[in-house]
């Protein structure tokens, strides 16, 4: 038992030190990460607007969301659109799991580490750095120009957090099987650009899920993007709440499972074709 | 030009044959180019189910709007794709080869690049550009149609140079291609009229130039009354973009260290 | 002069690299105004190729020998000086030259990697404009070397590094080029491997008369292939001459191995160190080895003193190991001839 509790006080103290090594490598990249700020700047500037005028032309939307509100889903779902990832942390991720194609793979197998979660522990430095960089100045940047609304509460602002770290680990579930299959081939770049589509599409980054059409709304819910954009936006704005926040919350949970075991099954899968292709 | 269409063609037998001993591959790469694409489109067909239009444009004038500006991109890509990946070359030192061959460098790296699952993309761009011809009843009018033709001809033409300015400035600014990467991300917003944005936006879209390969010359071409300021500009924009960029590809290769050693 | 088919003046290139500067905000100083250091990967060589001569460049890595191809073959620009290439500047009048030339960059691919040789051939005919009897021809001719043929039809990617070099050359001679530049051919290949890629270079630049220009830091690579070198020196050349008087004049390092009955030997070893007290005479039963004793005409006279004496049972001289020859260049700079 005290061997037990021992190790597993080793194997964090191992993974933080290497979430803290990769936001040294993340800050070392800072002006990649500035150059992401801008992007996600003009990116969410242009929804903010585009989604004021169909406002002002439909009904439908006004009935949905009034103008302060519309801009707040706007600009926070911005934020949060992990779809986007700055081209930073791509390359880390990328680069990351290229070890598999290129044989450097075999350096890091020897390594008595877990090697899911080692990605884990190598994005969340990459991602905390993004979101210092990119996501919060996006934010204050909008807040100060008057654009997006404060959140209601203290209570708010904890329950953002906590939906923010739930989101991360369905996005890094996410990221460890896409780029996996992508490593399996080498239509590397349409595959990403397939994954942003189609997570921003479905996620709640380009229309708030309360407005898709009905069988695209059914689609969305059934996929893992929601989690990642959608909710923790809807749980910034309080438009959750009782037992729809705490369905919200477990569904975030379960994603951020399944996904983690379906990564456990590709990289089985992967290894295995690795040693197959004898390097 | 014989000479080119037997490279491309013999460029392309090759990659098939490539391509054909990687189904699983190919398959991925086309599902998912095709993938992205359609739900790009998708997403204008959301917002006109709220609004009959947009900064006074209509679905089907917008998507031709869409449609010609990635027409033009795909095209571009497809037959400049050495633009794209000029990077790449100046980077990992691929221009050594590039260079001892006896033909025009932007033609053989493109020739050597050529993918044929653009194809189907293009094919994808061109049903939608027609479609939306059709519905917006442009080839009731052969000057409508002439318009739509120069339009994806200018088009074609910045897109190929803003692809080379932003790629071949890697060799001056190793991080250059961090900005193409973020200005690619804005790439997609050209398919919303420029009518409908603010105007410090709509100034943005027009200095970059991305406003050029879709809405001011398919907007002249729709209604040239309205429009003919900018749209008339288009030709000569793209023309210009595209010197500018040829420019740059010129001052780039001269620039050229040839060596592996950049970090990356 | 001017019939040379490789004619180079004074040519220079200098790289600037970005160096990033110490301390903590740094990287805002550097947005601004970059550090650059200059570095000199060619520095004022001259040299001057025959038509059909094979060239030896050498050079320790690093010396400029990439760079010097880079700039001969158009690649680069350079900061200075003046190139020809059967009389053009390959970089301004690059296409024609490119015609002339074939161009093996030892550390890059020509070929495609998934498919077999035989595809990445047809296109470059293509790209040449290499008419298909001239190209079945030559390629006749290849595939008539040893050990060219079984290899085409695979996909390149199953192909060993030394195969897959052997097909490299191949694309490199497909469009019978008039100058051939082989730029570090034999790098990253095991000695047997070395071995038949030399082999194959020599028999396909002889059969077609190709002018040769090949850069290698192997010395075996120059010994067999070459015997004309230029030995580069942070991107000077310190040595342009024959490689046979490369040693020559470096016949210091010569060495005469004598063996003797015992008696004869002790009075060799009195002679040879009275007549040349410098020499480095070293005993070993009744085997000598005496080195450092000067030139060619000191080497001649050592051998007749010794061999006046009755019993000698044999004498050879010993050139020196080229990595030391190549060392002392470096050390005192010599220029040959």
């Amino acid at each position: 038992m005290a061997f037990a509790a021992a190790s597993w006080r080793q194997s964090v103290g191992r993974y933080s030190a290497v979430s803290r090594a990769y936001v040294r490598v993340g800050l070392a990249l800072r002006f990649e990460f500035l150059v992401g700020l801008g992007a996600t700047l003009l990116n969410t500037w242009i929804l903010v607007s585009i989604w004021s005028v169909i406002r002002s032309g439909s009904s439908d939307v006004q009935a949905a969301f009034d103008a302060p509100d519309m801009a707040t889903y706007m600009v926070v779902a911005g934020v949060v659109n992990f779809a986007r990832m700055g081209h930073a942390s791509r390359r880390v991720i990328y680069r990351s799991l290229r070890q598999v194609s290129t044989g450097q793979i075999a350096v890091e197998l020897v390594r008595p580490v877990n090697m899911q979660l080692l990605r884990y522990a190598e994005w969340l430095g990459v991602f905390l750095v993004d979101a210092l960089l990119v996501a919060v100045p996006t934010w204050l940047i909008f807040r100060l120009a008057g654009v997006v609304d404060d959140p209601s509460s203290g209570m708010s602002v904890a329950l953002f957090a906590l939906s923010i770290g739930l989101a991360w680990l369905v996005l890094a579930g996410l990221h460890f099987i896409v780029n996996a299959i992508t490593l399996m081939s080498i239509s590397g770049s349409g595959v990403t650009m397939a994954r942003v589509a189609i997570q921003e599409f479905f996620g709640g980054a380009l229309i708030p899920l309360a407005l898709m059409p009905g069988a695209l709304r059914v689609v969305a819910d059934l996929l893992p993007f929601q989690a990642i954009t959608s909710t923790p936006t809807l749980v910034y704005m309080d438009r959750l709440e009782g037992p729809e926040l705490v369905r919200a919350f477990g569904v975030q949970v379960i994603w951020a499972i399944a996904l983690f075991a379906i990564g456990m099954v590709v990289w089985r899968l992967l290894v295995r074709r690795v040693q197959i292709q004898g390097g | 030009m014989r000479r080119w269409s037997r490279l491309y063609a013999e460029s392309f037998t090759i990659r098939l044959k490539a391509m054909a001993q990687y189904r699983f591959d190919t398959w991925l790469g086309l599902g998912s180019n095709l993938a992205w694409r359609v739900f790009r489109l998708a997403f204008i067909a959301v917002i006109f189910s709220f609004v009959a239009q947009l900064g006074g444009w209509s679905a089907w004038e917008v998507a031709l709007m869409w449609g010609i500006s990635f027409l033009g991109q795909d095209l571009s890509h497809l037959l400049f794709a050495f633009a794209l990946h000029a990077d790449d070359y100046f980077y990992y030192g691929g221009l050594d080869y590039a260079k001892v061959r006896p033909a025009p460098l932007l033609l053989w790296a493109s020739v050597e690049l050529a993918q044929p699952d653009h194809l189907l993309t293009i094919s994808f761009y061109a049903a939608v550009t027609v479609l939306a011809m059709v519905n917006t009843g442009v080839f009731a009018s052969p000057l409508a149609v002439l318009l739509i033709l120069v339009a994806l001809v200018a088009s074609i033409l910045v897109r190929t140079g803003m692809t080379l300015v932003t790629y071949c400035s890697v060799a001056w600014f190793s991080r250059a291609r961090s900005v193409a990467h973020g200005i690619s991300a804005l790439n997609e917003h050209t398919k919303y009229p420029l009518d409908a944005l603010p105007v410090p936006l709509q100034i943005f879209m027009t200095a970059l130039p991305f406003a050029f390969t879709g809405f001011y010359p398919v907007a002249f071409a729709l209604r040239p009354a309205d429009h003919w300021m900018p749209g008339a500009l288009s030709l000569p924009v793209g023309v210009l973009t595209a010197a500018v960029g040829f420019v740059i590809l010129r001052l780039a290769l001269r620039k050229y260290q040839s060596v592996g050693s950049v970090d990356v | 002069m001017g019939d040379a088919a490789i004619q180079v003046e004074n040519l220079t290139k200098t790289y600037r690299v970005e160096r990033r500067r110490p301390g903590r905000l740094s990287w805002v100083r550097s947005l601004v105004a970059p550090m650059y250091e200059e570095i000199r990967g060619v520095d004022r060589l001259s040299l001057a190729i025959d038509h059909g001569e094979v060239l030896g460049l050498l050079g320790p890595n690093g010396a400029g020998k990439s760079t010097a191809v880079k700039l001969l073959t158009g690649v680069l620009f350079p900061t200075e000086g003046r190139v020809r290439v059967l009389g053009r500047d390959p970089f301004h009048d690059r296409i024609a030259n490119a015609q002339d030339i074939g161009v093996l960059f030892g550390q890059r691919s020509h070929l495609l990697h998934d498919l077999p040789a035989v595809d990445s051939f047809g296109l470059l005919r293509h790209l040449y404009g290499t008419s298909q009897s001239d190209y079945d021809a030559r390629l006749t001719e290849l595939t008539d070397l040893p050990q060219l043929e079984p290899l085409l039809n695979q996909p390149v990617r199953t192909l060993s590094l030394g195969q897959r070099m052997r097909c490299e050359v191949a694309a490199t001679f497909l469009h019978q080029p008039r100058i051939v530049y082989l730029d570090e051919p034999t790098i990253g290949l095991d000695i047997e491997a070395k071995r038949r890629i030399r082999e194959f270079i020599l028999s396909v630049s002889r059969s077609l008369g190709t002018t040769v220009l090949l850069t290698t830091h192997d010395l075996n690579d120059v010994q067999e292939l070459c015997e004309r070198v230029v030995v580069l020196n942070q991107g000077s050349a310190v040595f342009d001459g024959l490689l046979g008087d490369l040693i020559d004049l470096h016949a210091s390092s010569r060495a005469v191995e004598v063996d003797a009955p015992g008696d004869v030997i002790e009075m060799i070893v009195q002679d040879v160190s009275r007549r040349w007290p410098e020499a480095l005479v070293t005993r070993d039963g009744s085997r000598v080895r005496a080195s450092g004793i000067g030139d060619q005409g000191a080497i001649v006279d050592a051998t007749r003193l010794i061999m006046a004496h009755v019993g000698v049972r044999s004498i050879s001289v010993v050139e020196p190991p080229i990595e030391d020859v190549i060392l002392s260049v470096y050390q005192h700079g010599v220029r040959g001839s």
